[in-house]
């Protein structure tokens, strides 16, 4: 004789989310065999688009719940006929067990669309406790309050993934690497265009004309934050274009090489004709131009051109950003398991100097060497 | 139809450049020539038959006259037209007898421009003048006050502002609609070369810059020209990269951006040039026998005063309004 168990209320929704569950059951195998039990614990901070974005990637979600919570990244991570099926990425080894938003109701809708119900924190110093990871979210902002947020998990020598930009000034980004460094404590930023694999795809290409002497990117730091203009009452400049400035700085160190030496910058727009000079020798031009009148596009085209030619890359946006995000998430998980930084401070660091010495070019009209804005 | 009557000031390049496309000249003294060889490189590319000329010439020339302040050249040059032309002893007698004055000029920054134009204008000899016109605006207005003191056409051109590749390009920008911001990619570190690059961009995105900012480590590196919010422009202006490392065969690029996307020409080089020298001399032509000048002046005088205003920026750091200049 066989018992029919009565389902209960809180049962008969689980058993709901699991419909979702497995209809998305897409994740490939963990390629550390990490069980569940040894699953990444991690603190979600901010839950503004990044944290989506990065948090389906990671942890099964209701995309159903997703399309009400945040559709941005349901139109992006979803099946365009099946709203129902995820489609991005999928990174095993992750577990988002806590998330904070200054604004607690976000953290609640956060929480709500992932089928664990991470815990949504009122409190910031309840984030720090029981956690493997933190996850500093930032989707369109300076980075101003990185420091700020990252203090508590840095003292407690918890790994800690910093959105970009990685800091809004200098002095900030050296506090925080001064701090990862005084306990130990490993610190990743990382941009979605210096991991992309659309950049790799293009650096192939390089190939086909040998040596480059000019490497241009036509970015979005004046057109994305112009967009949002409009939604801003007060718009402030540079502050409001760094999230974007920083994807430009990042594509093209990715594509034509680290060693800025010095730079220069005009425009009206902040930042929007900036020269990076290569000690290689090369020549990198990054445009911050106004063309994007579509507030949600933000596609980056990049050419190189040498004595045997030029090669010119498609658009590099938001279909694309999405591949770039698993390796970095790859990255952080290596990072929290060997509680080593898995790239040079100096290497993120850098780019914030970029972004400063540009921004001194630009209101002084000289050339600014990367080198003297580290002596400062 | 009688032909025109060419008096060759400079046997440079250019001088041969152009000479070798009006008027018929032996390939093998050209390919023999130290600087006609280079010519004969671009000019003879079918490589199974060195004396069959590969780019469209124009008839209804006659060179006369030529003149270099490097004798030797001068008569190298004549060589070339089988000896036909006479080498002058001086560029004022290049004006006498002839129909046409051709300054040539293939690397210089057209500060000598007035001085040699001088004696054909005063004589009423309809002239062109290689770029770039002048070196500065205020020889450009005197060039073109003299012209019209004397009641002929003037004419200064560079071949990237007549090259029918970038027309063609351009005709591409329907597929983005209007460009809402370009670049051009060459020109490197002269003024024969910005002018190049100045007129590539005033050619495929038009007139009417209003502003300029320039920088970098070598004269006009980067320059920024902006229209001002004018219709049918740039509204996000035009970046000439100018100091862009080794090229392809002197190839200069261009891209026009919108919200529709990205377009790239090929290359625009060497072996494309000779077309738009050709079309320039069908406009000289047309010069010559309307009496009138085949493009504004007032587009030649911008070209240089665009150049003059990024000079201007670079050295002080300031963007620099047209009208200034």
């Amino acid at each position: 004789m066989t018992v029919k168990k009565k389902k209960n209320k809180s049962e008969s929704m689980r058993y709901d989310r699991h419909i979702y569950h497995d209809k998305v059951d897409y994740r490939g195998p963990d390629i550390l065999g990490n069980k569940k039990e040894n699953k990444i614990r991690l603190a979600m901070v901010r839950c503004d688009t990044h944290a989506y974005y990065y948090g389906v990637m990671i942890q099964k979600c209701n995309p159903m719940i997703l399309m009400e919570t945040n559709y941005i990244i349901h139109q992006y991570a979803t099946d365009l006929y099946h709203p129902d099926i995820m489609t991005v990425p999928q990174v095993a080894g992750f577990e988002i067990v806590k998330v904070w938003d200054k604004n607690f109701e976000n953290a609640h809708k956060f929480s709500k669309t992932f089928l664990n119900s991470p815990k949504p924190c009122k409190s910031y110093e309840e984030m720090a406790e029981n956690i493997d990871g933190a996850f500093i979210a930032d989707c369109d902002g300076s980075g101003g309050d990185h420091s700020k947020l990252a203090e508590p998990f840095l003292k407690k020598g918890i790994p800690t993934f910093i959105d970009k930009p990685f800091a809004s000034t200098l002095k900030d980004a050296r506090a925080i690497m001064k701090l990862a460094r005084k306990h130990n404590t490993p610190v990743f930023n990382a941009s979605l265009l210096s991991y992309i694999p659309a950049a790799d795809q293009f650096k192939r290409r390089f190939d086909e004309i040998g040596k480059i002497g000019l490497g241009v990117v036509k970015g979005v730091g004046g057109a994305f934050s112009q967009a949002l203009a409009g939604r801003k009452k007060k718009f402030r400049g540079l502050e409001d274009r760094l999230a974007y400035l920083i994807h430009g700085v990042s594509l093209a160190m990715n594509l034509f090489g680290n060693d800025v030496e010095w730079v220069e910058c005009m425009g009206t727009l902040p930042l929007e004709y900036l020269h990076m000079h290569l000690e290689s020798g090369m020549e990198v031009f990054i445009f911050n131009t106004s063309v994007d009148i579509f507030p949600e596009s933000c596609s980056f085209f990049a050419s190189a051109y040498s004595k045997l030619g030029a090669i010119h890359s498609g658009p590099i946006g938001d279909p694309e950003f999405i591949y770039g995000a698993p390796r970095i998430l790859e990255i952080i998980k290596k990072m929290v398991l060997t509680k080593k930084p898995p790239v040079p401070y100096e290497e993120f660091v850098k780019k914030i100097a970029i972004i400063e010495s540009a921004y001194i070019s630009q209101q002084k009209g000289c050339r600014v060497y990367i080198k003297n804005i580290f002596r400062r | 139809m009688k032909k025109i009557r060419v008096g060759i000031i400079n046997c440079d390049t250019h001088g041969i450049y152009y000479g070798a496309l009006m008027e018929k000249h032996d390939p093998i003294i050209l390919w023999g020539d130290p600087i006609g060889h280079a010519v004969h490189m671009y000019f003879y590319t079918y490589w199974g038959d060195a004396k069959k000329i590969t780019v469209p010439t124009v008839n209804g020339f006659q060179i006369t006259k030529v003149w270099d302040k490097n004798r030797q050249w001068a008569e190298n040059m004549s060589k070339i037209f089988y000896g036909n032309p006479r080498v002058c002893d001086n560029f004022q007698e290049i004006s006498d007898d002839v129909d046409l004055v051709f300054i040539a000029d293939c690397s210089g920054d057209g500060s000598t421009h007035l001085e040699l134009a001088a004696p054909g204008l005063k004589k009423g000899i309809p002239t062109f003048v290689d770029k770039p016109f002048a070196h500065d605006v205020k020889d450009a207005r005197k060039l073109i006050e003299l012209a019209n003191k004397h009641k002929v056409p003037v004419m200064s051109l560079s071949i990237l502002r007549e090259i029918p590749h970038a027309a063609k390009f351009r005709s591409r920008f329907t597929e983005i609609d209007i460009p809402k911001f370009g670049i051009i990619k060459g020109g490197g570190d002269t003024m024969a070369g910005h002018i190049h690059a100045i007129s590539l961009a005033i050619h495929l995105f038009g007139d009417g810059v209003e502003s300029v900012e320039a920088m970098g480590q070598t004269p006009l590196a980067f320059v920024y020209l902006d229209y001002g919010g004018k219709p049918n422009r740039p509204t996000s202006g035009v970046v000439l990269n100018c100091a862009s490392g080794p090229t392809y065969h002197c190839s200069m690029y261009a891209s026009a951006y919108s919200e529709w996307g990205a377009i790239h020409s090929p290359n625009i080089g060497d072996f494309e040039f000779p077309w738009g020298a050709a079309k320039i001399l069908k406009k000289i032509k047309d010069m010559v026998r309307t009496g009138k000048p085949q493009t504004s002046y007032n587009e030649m005088i911008e070209l240089i005063a665009i150049a003059a205003a990024g000079r201007i920026s670079q050295k002080e750091k300031r963007r620099v309004d047209l009208k200034e200049i």
